[in-house]
């Protein structure tokens, strides 16, 4: 009968435009004002991330940083009079309301499919305002949807954010800049990376894009290295263009694609810390304090998931998911995987990668879903896609990765807790 | 109701023909009214005297309340003037701004009790906007004006094009091609072979004669500069031909390499 999903989302192309992006990359940059030169809805989108953002802080139980106030956004609110006439007018208008209510240090503009079909010329604009009103106003060349998406706007302010304001300055010994967002500095990802640097005692100097202030943005060229908050997708290749322009200046990294991600790859990427930093030693201390800690937790867990029967479904090409990770969190766990189902829809290029992958870390028989003597059996099933008419309990893959051996402890509670639930079918259970 | 829209390529006499087209459906008793499609706002000039003062869009850009008044001008023989208007050049989106203003005379009502209308719409379709004309159905009749020179016919048979995706929907249809004299070698044959081609026909020929520009220097119409001159009677011939025109047609829009090959087969002297 084969395994049928929910919803099958296999690319992990964006679904919003350039602006959020834009936003994005200034989302808690103390000083910068972002103007949207848009119609009032497109602003929308932004304020639902602003809120789910700030609920994401909450959820983690901690007190918001007051550090990372949002920055203003403010729309142009175009209206049909600006799609016929030209919005440019309403622009202008728009940067003096800017400048005479908030004083910023700098303003970044995104601009929108309308501004983009109609012709307006934003950057013609921005600059006779940075020249009017003495201050840098950043604008981007994509519109809305018609040049790109959301990291088109993302990373060209972020690059332009970098060259506006950095300067060639003296090297600080071990300080570090955080390059990404994924999740922003209260996020698993950059709370996790920022207790391993700081058992290393390497100070972070800011995390960038969107949570530098612009007044600080200057000094984070004087970072010995950038550490990039990646994992796999459309991201990683905008990051490593932005560590590039970082080591313009200078600035050292990582070897590129690698993160603390699963526990061979948190190892390895705490040895490279310590060679970069000629640490070596206090890197391998580390190195074994995390094994240590990796293993006394799945210790906790092993009397409930020892012996269980897990089916691994995936659905996602292999840049923008890792089965090592899951498959090694198995193994602490002591659980065994009966088998893998990749889901349909993949190319045929996909299809191999994502297999050599797998086989790269087990031997396990590896299944297609459309096969009609594929069965869900098993004690619990592990998957990217919902499954439909599943027996079993599921829980679903998140598509932010959490990093370090946290990340994987957080991983492994969530499977214990599976087991821990009354009854034994169906189900699932959302990780993130 | 008779509802016209005049295409053709940009100065090839589009708003000279229609407005007097529109002065000699007056003449007949008719109530007429003529739409300016173009943000220059220059189709009614020579019924109104001068230039459009005030614009559909205009009236939009500064008020959100707007009356008939407001956007209705009267001309020569109590012909309604109406200009949709736009943007300035380069700036904001001329299109849109053409359906926006005729959303504005829809909403208005200002139409109803004409007996003709005449829409007269900027150079090439160059975008939806400016097919609103013939896609929301305020034209059903359509004429292309064009001379014998390339380019024009080239024009007139893209316009073709755009009248054909319209057409098979029923609403609209192609009226004829009215040649405008540019005093090319074999002018008139090659409109003629050439409306055939299109599955339509040569409705009129309208000579080249000084007193369109004499009349036009004046801020006139022909049949009102010289109402007894021979080029007010071609006007009025066209129009009762028009008002009158049985043969209206879906057009079969020629391939760039055939128009060619006939523009050579009329326009050498060999």
């Amino acid at each position: 009968m084969g395994v049928k999903t929910k919803r099958f989302i296999m690319k992990g192309k964006n679904c919003s435009c350039s602006m959020p992006g834009v936003w994005r990359a200034l989302v808690c940059c103390k000083g910068a004002v972002v103007i949207f030169h848009s119609p009032r809805a497109c602003a929308q989108l932004v304020r639902s991330m602003e809120v789910n953002a700030q609920y994401r802080v909450f959820s983690y139980g901690r007190k918001f940083d007051r550090h990372y106030d949002f920055v203003p956004l403010i729309s142009t609110q175009m209206e049909e009079r600006d799609s016929i006439f030209g919005g440019t007018e309403r622009l202008l208008e728009c940067i003096q309301f800017v400048v005479d209510k908030y004083q910023p240090e700098c303003i970044a503009i995104g601009n929108s499919c309308i501004a983009g079909v109609i012709g307006d010329d934003v950057e013609t604009i921005g600059d006779a305002a940075a020249r009017q009103f003495k201050i840098p106003i950043i604008t981007v060349s994509c519109y809305g949807f018609l040049d790109g998406e959301y990291y088109q706007g993302y990373f060209e302010m972020a690059q332009k954010l970098l060259r506006t304001f950095a300067r060639p300055c003296r090297r600080k010994t071990k300080t570090v800049v955080l390059l990404g967002d994924n999740g922003g500095p209260w996020g698993h990802y950059a709370q996790e990376v920022a207790y391993l640097l700081n058992s290393l005692g390497i100070k972070i100097l800011g995390q960038f894009p969107g949570y530098t202030a612009i007044a600080k943005i200057k000094d984070l060229v004087s970072a010995k290295a950038v550490v990039v908050l990646g994992s796999a997708g459309q991201a990683d290749e905008g990051l490593l263009k932005l560590a590039e322009l970082f080591g313009q200046f200078g600035v050292g990294q990582l070897p590129k694609g690698l993160y603390p991600i699963g526990w061979t790859n948190t190892q390895r990427w705490i040895l490279a810390l310590g060679e970069l930093f000629n640490c070596r030693e206090a890197a391998q201390q580390l190195v074994a304090m995390e094994g240590h800690r990796l293993l006394s937790a799945g210790r906790n867990f092993l009397p409930v998931t020892s012996g269980k029967r897990v089916i691994l479904c995936i659905g996602r090409p292999l840049d923008y998911f890792n089965p090592a990770l899951i498959i090694e969190i198995i193994k602490v766990l002591d659980m065994n995987l009966i088998k893998v189902i990749l889901l349909d829809d993949y190319s045929n290029k996909e299809y191999k990668l994502i297999w050599e992958a797998i086989k790269h870390s087990t031997n396990i028989l590896i299944c297609k879903s459309e096969s009609l003597d594929v069965r869900l059996d098993g004690d619990l099933i592990l998957t990217t896609h919902e499954l439909k008419e599943c027996p079993v309990r599921q829980i679903f893959l998140p598509m932010l990765t959490k990093a370090g051996i946290g990340g994987m402890i957080d991983f492994m509670r969530e499977i214990y807790r599976a087991f821990c639930h009354r009854g034994s079918r169906g189900g699932i259970t959302y990780v993130w | 109701m008779k509802k016209i829209a005049i295409y053709g390529k940009g100065g090839i006499g589009k708003s000279t023909t229609t407005a007097n087209l529109s002065a000699a459906f007056s003449e007949m008793g008719l109530k007429v009214c003529q739409v300016g499609c173009d943000p220059k706002n220059d189709s009614t000039r020579l019924l109104l005297g001068h230039i459009c003062r005030k614009t559909v869009l205009d009236v939009v850009r500064d008020n959100d309340a707007i009356t008939s008044e407001d956007i209705v001008h009267t001309g020569y023989n109590q012909i309604s003037c109406i200009e949709a208007g736009g943007p300035e050049p380069g700036v904001g989106c001329a299109g849109r701004g053409i359906i926006v203003a005729l959303e504005k005379v829809r909403e208005l009502n200002v139409l109803s009790d004409m007996d003709a209308v005449l829409y007269d719409v900027l150079g090439d379709v160059v975008c939806g906007g400016f097919a609103v004309p013939i896609r929301e159905g305020y034209a059903t009749d359509i004429y292309i004006v064009s001379s014998g020179e390339l380019m024009s016919l080239y024009a007139a048979n893209n316009i073709a094009k755009g009248i054909k995706r319209f057409a098979l929907r029923g609403v609209v249809q192609l009226g004829g091609i009215i040649g405008n004299s540019r005093n090319t070698l074999n002018e008139k044959k090659l409109l003629q072979e050439f409306a055939a081609r299109l599955n339509t026909y040569l409705i009129t020929f309208i000579p080249r004669d000084s007193i369109v520009n004499e009349a036009e220097n004046k801020r006139q119409t022909v049949i009102q500069y010289a109402a007894d001159s021979d080029q007010a009677k071609v006007y009025r011939k066209l129009a009762n031909m028009v008002l009158h025109n049985a043969k209206m047609t879906v057009p079969t829009p020629m391939d760039f390499e055939e128009l060619e090959a006939l523009a050579e087969k009329y326009g050498s002297k060999n």
